[in-house]
């Protein structure tokens, strides 16, 4: 114990990952500190519950009460991580909330075929950023061209689009030295900063690679790929929780904490940063690179996290008409934005469509090929909020579903994100009364992703476990179904069930919000159908997007009713699409191209105002639909 | 020019209720009731002639209603003590068609009678009159878990309307209507939707859907009859239009609803602040108009308070039905 | 039959250029294809794909318009059989009649209370819209009329079927665009005459949907384009069969002459009979009804019905803000917030009137839209609810100075008690919680 100083030792359990704490220190702040990951949906303002935690052997000091609080061997007490301060040592126990341990997400399904050809493999797919050798012609008299126009000149041959170059005096104020140093033979970094280029950097020949990051910035997770940009093969991948979490669980919620608080973006801002260098960090690592290798930057994320990353105040998003205040956004280099890589790497942001329609529906939209396609696709993204695009190559609308992030595993009590050990296929067996259980790289169970709760929603309804508007039936003849002191409860796998450590469950408000989100994508893609007078027999394609789980049979997300009953030959599971998107930016001039059409020519529709969204939404809240006559499939 | 009637053609027809069972067919009523079977929009007779009238349940409330207005109280205060008389009142001198008994007595926050003393209203008002029964719970849904099914079975056979299912006690109602031959009601939050999820839950259970009647949380005129109006609308048009779970008879509860308004609750000085009018004729008037916009959704049980408002309603149905 | 936002789609430039003031042209083409927007404001649409959009929008149903005055009443332009389709455009309009045979102070003194007759509903004001003079036949309709149009600012229905005595009515009031009733079998060239002559509106009286047909297709042959159909049934069985196959016709069928807002005549032995009568018919399509009481029990529920039943469906339905009584409470009954979404509100005020506590609910002005919306939009914030306590006056009618906000927005307690002043209980999410939240907390 650390009597009289100010500091205590905080041990999280059930890692046993101990770390000193000040007096007066809140514990989410050192659960963080001590990357122990805490839920919190209010952002740390005492009101969700989420970051209810045990604490064990010890006292601490609870804020709302303002009064000390002591837990002694055999009386654990609950707390509130947020509302609860450091007084001394403590042991704290992190009861429910799978821990992190190293996220397991995909990029994506391999690339449609036209997708990879129309970007990657025409000629020139022009990267981001590229080095390219140039050997000058040596002046002489007849040719005493200034170097300035001598190097573009030469650029002017080996860089395809457009022909104005520009340089930064810094950069230029070297050029005559290097020339002459290297008889007139140099590397150049150049970087298509889409109306020019611009000559990032300059150097002697070297022979050292090209590598790009591109990077998924979601609400809730955080991904990094890194990509050789000569040879077009990713290197390394790396993925993390947001470190914005703890401000809040949804875009809205960390509006408003950053308009509620001095620094709130730049704080934002830099929270997101520091996610993102770390992992790029660690790809690098991976791979014995230093971070400064990497000489170009893609990002891929919903508007607000756009907006934060770029450190301006998104508070217009979360305002009626929700205005983005950048939908696109200049090429910036790195050291202005402060992403730790080549300080003169470019920074290519996806465009965003709409304020709550981002750049990773927009690279998302590039990557599944739908608008160059003259079949009428859709895109379904289930990330921390529910997006729905339709469209083919003429036209493309999308909307925003507040489908909530049930399927990110938010308000799941025994969810987790797509990590080692999370349960993303189950099925149960009501005759055996035997879950067959299938988790991430085949290790013992930890929690529920998102692809296994729709597979065990399906389950449960299909064994009349719980009937269609997913309450849980008591007298089912099982002891999977009980009741707690305060909620009934669906247990999917028993502990020692598959190499379970303990029970995980479904509980009765778990189901509930499941039905909800599952409610609002279906709903919305309704609409949005029959705004345009479509019906689903007009879709070729369904596209289901998300990091959500590595696997998913889609005929289980057609149970349920997210997607609309069609052939299952036609939709398909494509994992991070926002991802892909943002790869292929990293790669492809054109790709480049495209998305800012494909943002610009997307229409999007505010569905929320729509009289009959509601009604469809009410309609949707069963399983699978209310209208059973549109799953034909799943009845018979 | 010639001019051709548009006449449209449905696929389908809404489902025929008999409410109510005589002797023969296991009960004791004199009488029964049969709502229902319309094969068009509510009294379209050049489409189709509407097989069944709608017809005006009465309520009686099984203990005193407090602070009832003057006009409620002129009509029934002789004999709000018992059930069983107030039921008779309303058949022999109101003609009602059949009697709605709300079982408030059993209200946790009021009274709280056990299911046995509920049941006894019940068996009181089933000996003082002939006509069909409709048995509403309290409204607490814990309460009424336990209440109805002992109702169920003192009236077992007698082919009663009970009311009623929602998501949350769907189950006992199922039960009771299926182990001693009742009807339910299934109520929805003016939501077309829940109405349809309720009825798949309530079928899923092995309930007939010709032994359900379709209720809707109503509104009253200036107090949101018109979502109720509409939803209505489209639960017929969808019954019409082959939509078997919405495909029931829909009842409507009036008297409760007109008689919570301003415009029927205000006395006659109190209106008068608002150039209002006298408040009898007001009061029925806005009784019977609601119950009139109800007719035109398509609603088949009205259940109603005020006697004059009945038999203004009655003569309302006699001419569209004409 | 309507395009769809795609049809409509493939005839307009796909340039988005963004000129009609949307930023695409499938989002243009979505507007058309709701009616929220015309195909003129596109100044870029050719003149083929014009005509082929046109064609599919042309109203089934004409509008007329009534009178001259700020008060002119507009009718007809009914696009939907049901309200729950799209909306009811034009308010069923409500006249009361005046008969000629009353001396002229008496007539002036009639249409001035018709003119005046107004109740207030949730901060509007509600009134008749028309006064309908009656030719008794005694030779004094023209000044009836006269009288009747000095004495307020309504428009004019001239009921008789004597083309002299309207011509005469006319001759006085014309120019005040009244509607004329009513041209029937035996008058039709004449009222036609005089309707054209005068440019006022012409209703037709027939017997039966046949004839009315005709001698529709007879006035608008005349040219006469401003009609108003009476198919004569006056039982409301059959009344009802009549208006539900007008509007049919003229929506499905597209059949011209029946393309008209209509005028119906409740009967019955009492006020309340024709009241109820009345109500019957602004619930099934009737343009227009003509009574002849001015008591406010049988005019009240009219305006009351023909209030709800043109409520657009579609927007989101609203109460008024500001503080409202549940029960009747007292300076100590608790006091709720919530929204002013009508359902939202509704919802608690049935949950509150079960708990049989009487409160006082400070309803916060968001656009109509629930908490959990308004919170998310910056409508329902620590500013909007102390600001809605402050302009509502709740301080001055309670001895306390605690409010409950919804569970919901727990999160907004810390700040709005900084800005209001007021201590804040967090009540419960969902508002079926709020009679065991009273007993909790002690309220009864």
């Amino acid at each position: 114990m650390a009597d009289d100083s100010s500091q205590a030792i905080i041990t999280f359990e059930p890692d046993g990952k101990a770390i000193t704490a000040a007096q007066g220190e809140r514990l989410l702040d050192v659960a963080t500190r001590a990357d122990v990951a805490i839920p919190s949906e209010c952002g740390g303002q005492g009101t969700c519950g989420r970051c209810e935690v045990i604490l064990h052997d010890g006292v601490a000091w609870d804020v709302q009460a303002e009064e000390q609080v002591a837990a002694g061997p055999g009386t654990p007490l609950r707390v509130l991580a947020c509302q609860t301060t450091v007084v001394g040592d403590l042991r704290v126990e992190v009861p429910t909330a799978p821990r992190r341990r190293g996220l397991v997400v995909l990029t994506a399904a391999p690339l449609p075929d036209r997708v990879q050809q129309t970007f990657l493999e025409a000629e020139p797919p022009a990267a981001l950023a590229r080095r390219c050798r140039v050997s000058l012609s040596l002046p002489s008299k007849t040719d005493s061209l200034p170097d300035l126009s001598r190097l573009a000149r030469a650029l002017e041959a080996s860089c395809a689009g457009p022909a104005r170059f520009d340089i930064s005096l810094p950069v230029l104020r070297k050029l005559p030295g290097l020339l002459r140093a290297n008889d007139f033979s140099l590397d150049v970094t150049v970087a298509d900063a889409g109306t020019h280029h611009h000559i990032a950097e300059l150097g002697p020949p070297s022979q050292g690679g090209t590598v790009g990051a591109a990077v998924d910035l979601g609400t809730s997770t955080v991904v990094v790929y890194l990509i050789d940009l000569h040879e077009q093969t990713g290197i390394a991948i790396e993925a993390s929780h947001n470190a914005q979490r703890r401000y809040g669980d949804d875009v809205i919620s960390r509006i408003a904490w950053a308009e509620e608080h001095p620094q709130g973006t730049a704080t934002l801002q830099q929270v997101a940063l520091d996610t993102i260098n770390g992992l790029i960090e660690r790809a690098a690592a991976s791979q014995g690179m230093q971070t400064s290798d990497i000489i170009a930057v893609t990002c891929a994320g919903n508007t607000t996290m756009m907006n934060y990353f770029l450190g301006i105040p998104a508070g217009p998003v979360r305002k009626t008409p929700h205005v983005p205040p950048a939908g696109a956004a200049p090429v910036y280099s790195a050291q202005t934005i402060g992403v730790e890589v080549a300080p003169y790497a470019p920074v290519y942001v996806s465009p965003a469509i709409a304020g709550f329609v981002g750049g990773d529906i927009s690279a998302g939209i590039l990557a599944t090929g739908m608008a160059m396609s003259e079949e009428t696709s859709v895109l379904v993204d289930l990330g921390t909020n529910g997006e729905v695009v339709v469209g083919n190559r003429d036209w493309m609308v999308c909307a925003s579903c507040s489908a909530g992030p049930a399927f990110e595993g938010v308000g799941i009590r025994d969810a987790t994100f797509a990590v080692r050990g999370a349960v993303q296929g189950y099925d149960y067996d009501a005759q055996t009364d035997t879950a067959t259980v299938a988790t991430i790289e085949d290790a013992p169970p930890v929690g529920i992703c998102g692809s296994g709760m729709i597979e065990a929603l399906a389950s449960l309804v299909e064994n009349e476990v719980i009937d269609r508007a997913g309450q849980i039936q008591m007298d089912f003849p099982s002891d999977r179904v009980r009741e707690t002191d305060e909620e009934t409860e669906v247990v999917l796998i028993r502990q020692g069930e598959a190499g379970a450590e303990r029970d995980i469950c479904l509980r009765q408000p778990d189901i509930e919000n499941l039905i909800r989100s599952k409610a609002a994508v279906y709903a919305g893609l309704s609409i949005l159908l029959r705004n345009l007078g479509l019906t689903t027999d007009d879709v070729q394609h369904i596209y289901l997007a998300g990091g959500f789980g590595n696997s998913l049979k889609v005929e289980r997300a057609v149970a349920i009713g997210m997607l609309p009953d069609l052939p299952l030959e036609r939709i398909h599971f494509v994992g991070n699409s926002s991802l892909a998107g943002a790869s292929l930016a990293l790669l492809s001039r054109r790709a480049r191209d495209e998305l800012v059409r494909i943002a610009e020519a997307t229409t999007y529709q505010e569905l929320a105002v729509e009289a009959a969204f509601a009604d469809e939404f009410i309609a949707s809240m069963f399983l699978p639909h209310t209208d059973i006559s549109r799953f034909p499939s799943v009845v018979a | 020019m010639s001019f051709e009637m548009p006449v449209e053609t449905w696929p389908a027809a809404v489902s025929t209720v008999t409410l109510g069972a005589t002797a023969e067919q296991g009960g004791t009523r004199t009488s029964t009731v049969t709502v229902g079977g319309e094969a068009t929009l509510p009294f379209l007779n050049f489409e189709q002639e509407t097989p069944n009238r709608p017809v005006i349940a009465m309520e009686v409330f099984d203990e005193q209603p407090s602070e009832w207005p003057a006009p409620l109280e002129a009509a029934y205060s002789d004999v709000w003590g018992d059930p069983a008389q107030w039921a008779q009142k309303c058949v022999e001198e109101y003609g009602a068609d059949l009697i709605c008994l709300r079982l408030a007595s059993a209200d946790p926050e009021a009274t709280n009678a056990s299911p046995d003393e509920v049941a006894d209203h019940v068996r009181a008002v089933l000996e003082a009159v002939g006509v069909p029964l409709i048995i509403w719970g309290c409204g607490d849904y814990d309460k009424d878990n336990e209440i109805m099914p002992v109702c169920s079975q003192a009236a077992a056979g007698e082919r009663c309307l009970l009311g009623s299912a929602v998501e949350d006690n769907y189950k006992t109602i199922s039960a009771c209507a299926l182990a001693d031959k009742h009807v339910i009601i299934n109520e929805a939050p003016l939501d077309i939707n829940i109405q349809k999820q309720v009825t798949i839950l309530v079928t899923d259970m092995g309930v007939d859907p010709s032994d359900i009647i379709l209720y809707q949380t109503t509104g009253a005129l200036g107090y949101g009859v018109e979502y109720a109006f509409s939803i209505m609308e489209r639960t017929r048009l969808a019954a019409l239009g082959g939509d078997a779970m919405l495909g029931m008879p829909m009842l409507a509860v009036v008297g409760a609803e007109a008689w919570r308004s301003k415009e029927a609750r205000l006395s006659d000085e109190a209106g008068a602040e608002f150039g209002w009018g006298p408040q009898e004729p007001r009061s029925i008037l806005w009784e019977a108009a609601t119950a009139t916009i109800f007719l035109h959704g398509g609603c088949d049980i009205l259940t109603m308070w005020h006697p004059e408002a009945v038999a203004l309603v009655r003569r309302t149905i006699d001419e569209l039905m004409a | 039959m309507a395009l769809s936002a795609i049809e409509i789609y493939q005839h307009l430039p796909k340039t988005n250029c963004g000129d009609c003031g949307v930023p695409t042209c499938l989002a243009f083409a979505m507007k058309l294809a709701q009616k929220q927007a015309s195909l003129d404001e596109c100044p870029h649409i050719g003149e083929e794909a014009a005509a082929a959009l046109d064609s599919a929008a042309a109203p089934p149903m004409a509008t007329i318009t009534i009178g001259d005055s700020s008060k002119a009443l507009k009718l007809g332009g009914e696009t939907v059989l049901f309200r729950h389709e799209e909306r009811f455009h034009h308010p069923c309009g409500i006249a009361i009649e005046v008969s000629s045979d009353l001396p002229a102070d008496e007539v002036t003194a009639k249409a001035k209370e018709i003119n005046e007759l107004e109740y207030e509903r949730v901060g509007d004001m509600y009134g008749v819209d028309l006064v309908a003079v009656r030719d008794a036949g005694n030779g004094s309709f023209g000044e009836a009329a006269r009288v009747a149009a000095e004495a307020g600012d309504l428009p004019l229905i001239l009921m008789s079927d004597d083309p002299s005595a309207m011509g005469a009515a006319l001759e006085a009031v014309g120019s005040g665009k009244p509607l004329i009733y009513a041209a029937t079998a035996g008058n039709i060239q004449e009222m036609a005459a005089l309707a054209k002559e005068h440019s006022c509106p012409l209703a037709i009286r027939a017997e039966g949907l046949e004839e009315l047909a005709s001698l529709s297709g007879q006035a608008l042959e005349a040219g006469v384009e401003d009609l108003v159909l009476d198919a004569g049934a006056r039982e409301a069985g059959q009344v009802l069969q009549n208006e539900t196959a007008i509007r049919r016709a003229a929506l499905n069928k597209k059949v011209r002459e029946l393309g008209f807002p209509t005028i119906a005549f409740p009967v019955g032995d009492s006020v309340v009979e024709k009241s109820l009568q009345a109500c019957n018919c602004i619930a099934k399509y009737a343009g227009i009804v003509v009574v002849d009481f001015t008591d406010a029990v049988g005019i009240l529920p009219m305006l009351t019905t023909r209030l709800n039943i043109y409520t657009d469906p579609q927007r989101p339905p609203q109460v008024p803000p500001g503080v409202h009584e549940i029960g009747e409470p007292g300076p100590d009954s608790p006091v709720l917030c919530t929204t002013n979404f009508s359902l939202t509100y509704y919802i608690v005020e049935g949950d509150v009137s079960a708990s049989k506590v009487p409160v006082w609910v400070v309803v916060v002005d968001t656009e109509g839209t629930s908490v959990l919306t308004a919170w998310a939009a910056e409508d329902f914030t620590a500013e909007t609810i102390a600001a809605a306590i402050e302009s509502s006056g709740i301080e001055e009618k309670v001895n306390h100075k605690n409010i409950v906000i919804p569970g919901g927005v727990a999160v907004l307690s810390g700040k709005t008690e900084e800005e209001s002043g007021w201590n804040v209980i967090v009540g419960p999410r969902e508002s079926s919680g709020i009679p065991s939240f009273f007993r909790q907390q002690g309220f009864s």
